[in-house]
């Protein structure tokens, strides 16, 4: 395939995603600012937005590394190997989560006595 | 008329007129003096970025001599890319001219020219569009990727390697150390005192000799006085100019507009002579070639065709730097 390896860049995080580079501002957050990748790649740019980010304390899975990424993906049975790019973990993780969920379906709070209000 | 038995003598003129329109256009070209050309026979070819060999250390009496082990850096693969064209002699041609015909030989000069100018305009977009890492439409049209192996354009602030962190620019800057300035003779001393501690990926100084200023006709009569003149340009002092012997100008009238028209006459670049076809590099698979037709048509046309393949690297860029003259 022609042009760089973008495999290698984007795995070492010196690229966004396969043929697309990184734009001055985010190169700007990559180097300057230390900003992980993976928030970059979600539109984090500024140091306000990322320390909004931490303070939330959640983290969604296209923000997740690929180490973090494997990590959950064997945790839910995605059967992966080491070359799978991240964003075929992030596809497969999100899947295995959503039939998760399905099986183990979240109950939600009664929201009272189901009446409706009268005019 | 030009009988069928005339083809040879068609052929040979032809031929020569197609040499002779080369010769004149390979002259004027200043690409090819720039990049470094090199002749392949692979479709793809793959170029590795090597960051010098480590190894060399003292050694104790007797002891074994260590191994050199290679620093491997990024990789990127270019692809050839096959142009051409048609001339065609139609069986009406031929019965009202001969075969030294203008008619017949200017269509052949120019579509010779039009390869070389065409050749030549694609080695200088890569330096105009050398500033931004989007695809750009390059001379024939087609839409071209303009990042080198590292993921980056040609010129930037931020090229990187593949052993660790580091990053160096290739960016021209004044004393200030503001990057894209216009052509002063402070900008091309910054850009030399620091491009010559160009550091490698090993962390050893590996100094970049930038001997070389590249401008448009626009900036080339300033760029001789600032270069070439005895004392300092524009300055009253009697003082001598130090860059004077040491830097020499060339003009590339191709970098004065892009294909599209946008006027680029301000960009100014500067490279290491010795080492720039090492940062640029020019693959051809095929010169272009004037093929002779070896069997008359049915519609009694006869046609040449024209044709080559070649392929533009963007190698390991520290050795040319690059200013679009805006600050």
């Amino acid at each position: 395939m022609a042009g760089p390896n973008w495999g290698n860049l984007v795995e070492k995080g010196r690229a966004k995603a396969h043929g697309i580079p990184w734009t001055e501002e985010e190169q700007h957050a990559r180097l300057v600012l230390k900003i992980p990748v993976e928030f970059i790649r979600d539109g984090i740019v500024t140091l306000e937005e990322y320390e909004q980010c931490l303070k939330k304390g959640d983290k969604p899975v296209f923000r997740m590394t690929k180490k973090e990424l494997q990590d959950e993906a064997t945790r839910l049975g995605v059967i992966y190997a080491s070359e799978t790019p991240r964003t075929e973990l992030i596809a497969l993780v999100t899947r295995a989560k959503e039939k998760e969920q399905l099986k183990n379906p979240v109950v939600l709070p009664s929201s009272g006595t189901g009446e409706t209000g009268s005019n | 008329m030009i009988l069928s038995t005339d083809l040879p003598k068609l052929r040979d003129y032809l031929d020569e007129i197609f040499l002779e329109s080369s010769a004149d256009s390979i002259a004027e070209m200043v690409g090819p003096t720039i990049f470094g050309v090199q002749e392949t026979e692979k479709w793809s070819y793959e170029y590795q970025v090597e960051h010098g060999v480590s190894g060399i250390k003292e050694l104790a009496d007797g002891e074994e001599l260590p191994e050199v082990t290679a620093a491997e850096g990024d990789s990127i693969t270019w692809t050839q890319r096959e142009f051409g064209a048609k001339v065609t002699v139609t069986a009406r041609t031929r019965k009202f001219n001969d075969y030294n015909s203008p008619k017949i030989t200017a269509m052949v000069r120019s579509v010779t020219e039009d390869a070389w100018e065409k050749i030549d305009q694609s080695l200088a977009d890569v330096l105009l569009h050398g500033f931004s890492a989007s695809n750009y439409t390059d001379v024939y049209g087609k839409s071209v990727p303009a990042v080198g192996p590292d993921g980056v354009c040609v010129f930037s602030a931020s090229h990187s390697n593949n052993l660790n962190s580091d990053v160096f620019s290739n960016l021209i800057v004044n004393p200030a150390g503001t990057t894209n300035p216009g052509l002063t003779r402070e900008a091309i001393v910054a850009s030399r005192a620091a491009a010559a501690v160009h550091k490698d990926a090993n962390g050893i100084i590996r100094p970049v000799k930038l001997d070389t200023v590249l401008v448009s006709p626009q900036k080339y009569d300033e760029a001789m006085r600032i270069v070439n003149s005895e004392g300092l340009s524009g300055e009253f002092t009697r003082d001598y100019n130090p860059i004077k012997g040491l830097v020499k100008v060339i003009m590339w009238p191709r970098l004065a507009a892009l294909p599209d028209g946008t006027d680029t006459s301000a960009y100014w670049f500067m490279f290491d002579s010795k080492k720039v076809d090492r940062s640029l590099k020019l693959l051809w698979a095929k010169r272009p070639m004037l093929e002779a037709p070896e069997q008359v048509l049915e519609n009694n046309n006869w046609i040449w065709k024209l044709n080559y393949y070649y392929s533009i690297g963007r190698a390991f860029p520290a050795y040319v730097w690059g200013s679009q003259g805006t600050n």
